[in-house]
């Protein structure tokens, strides 16, 4: 009994193992195909959104204050070359494209597109 | 004691309004900024906050050479209308000031004699790629028993080269000042901009080889 018991554990724990790995191989493979990747992959969602107006480094500064103040943000970038803000989550951090949209308009921009690539699966559907 | 402890608020006060003049009048919500300005014409210290992205309420001293004041007051700015494109960004502010504005000593912000109401109304607009720069602003000063006093100001700006987010960028200007009441009704500033991160900074020398000298920072 004792031996079942042993061996049922050994491959509750080797499942486990194997799944968590596969699940991170996963989110690397998607990391993987976003080009220039900017921010820290911090094991949440990964938000790139493509804004309007984004032409002055000092006045971009205030995407930063603004999204660094939410407590699901681990990460964020400003590409201004490609008029792109980039945003890493935190591990199961939230942040929703409606309120995503409102702080990038607080901001003083637009949003143009939402591309999100989560954890598990990509739904953006390209990239 | 009471005239240092004056000239000091002043030269802050001053140095908020400068920062007004030179950099974005309204920041982020819950965003603070610092501007300080001097010119050949006069000093300025603002100190603003933004309680959204559309207007912002701040405090200012301005001490203006040619007529010897220093002026205390509040400023309220209001974004009147943003326009982003893919590549540029275009802005139409509106301003008004109201407080008290005293004669002054030639070298400081000591307040001397009464004090008489005073403010002003301003405009402005710029529009700016990651390139190109250009602004526009018309103002109209009131002093309770000085004439009114009208300037407008045009600035065109290019970057030498295009720099990332983060790193150092730099735009070489020139300013473009019509101050008709003032003796010389005409002035022409060449001068060079800095920013990286929070910090802004400008320096030039008018045509009168006057100093013009500004710094911003935002919190």
């Amino acid at each position: 009994m004792k031996m079942i018991v042993g061996i049922l554990l050994a491959l509750v724990t080797t499942l486990t193992v194997y799944a968590q790995e596969q699940s991170h191989t996963h989110k690397g493979e998607i990391l993987e195909h976003i080009p220039d990747l900017k921010v820290e992959d911090a094991g949440g969602d990964i938000i790139r959104v493509d804004v309007n107006g984004l032409v002055c480094d000092f006045c971009a500064q205030a995407i930063d204050r603004v999204f660094r103040k939410h407590e699901a943000v681990a990460d964020i970038a400003v590409d201004l070359k490609n008029k792109i803000v980039e945003v890493a989550l935190k591990e199961n951090g939230i942040l929703e494209d409606q309120l995503l949209s409102k702080m990038i308009v607080d901001s003083g921009y637009n949003v143009v597109e939402i591309n999100r690539y989560t954890a598990s699966v990509d739904t953006s559907g390209g990239q | 004691m009471r005239k240092i402890y004056c000239t000091i608020l002043g030269a802050f006060l001053v140095s908020l309004m400068s920062l007004s003049v030179t950099a974005r009048p309204v920041s982020y919500p819950g965003g603070w900024t610092l501007i300080w300005n001097t010119t050949g014409v006069g000093d300025s210290l603002l100190f603003h906050y933004s309680p959204t992205a559309k207007y912002s309420l701040g405090g200012l001293v301005e001490r203006n050479r040619d007529l010897n004041t220093v002026f205390y007051g509040g400023q309220y700015t209001r974004l009147l209308k943003r326009w982003n494109t893919r590549d540029s960004q275009a802005n139409l502010y509106f301003t008004s000031g109201l407080g008290a504005a005293f004669n002054s000593g030639t070298d400081d912000f000591t307040p001397n004699g009464n004090a008489q109401i005073a403010g002003f109304l301003k405009a402005s607009a710029d529009w700016e790629t990651r390139r190109l720069f250009t602004s526009y602003s018309v103002r109209g000063n009131f002093v309770d028993t000085i004439p009114d006093r009208f300037e407008q100001v045009a600035r065109l700006g290019v970057a030498p080269y295009v720099a990332d987010y983060g790193e150092l960028h730099t735009w070489l200007m020139v300013e473009i000042a019509h101050r008709p009441e003032n003796e010389d009704e005409f002035s022409v500033t060449p001068l060079v901009r800095f920013f990286k991160s929070r910090f802004m900074f400008e320096a030039g020398i008018s045509d009168r080889g006057e100093a013009r000298l500004s710094a911003t920072v935002r919190f």
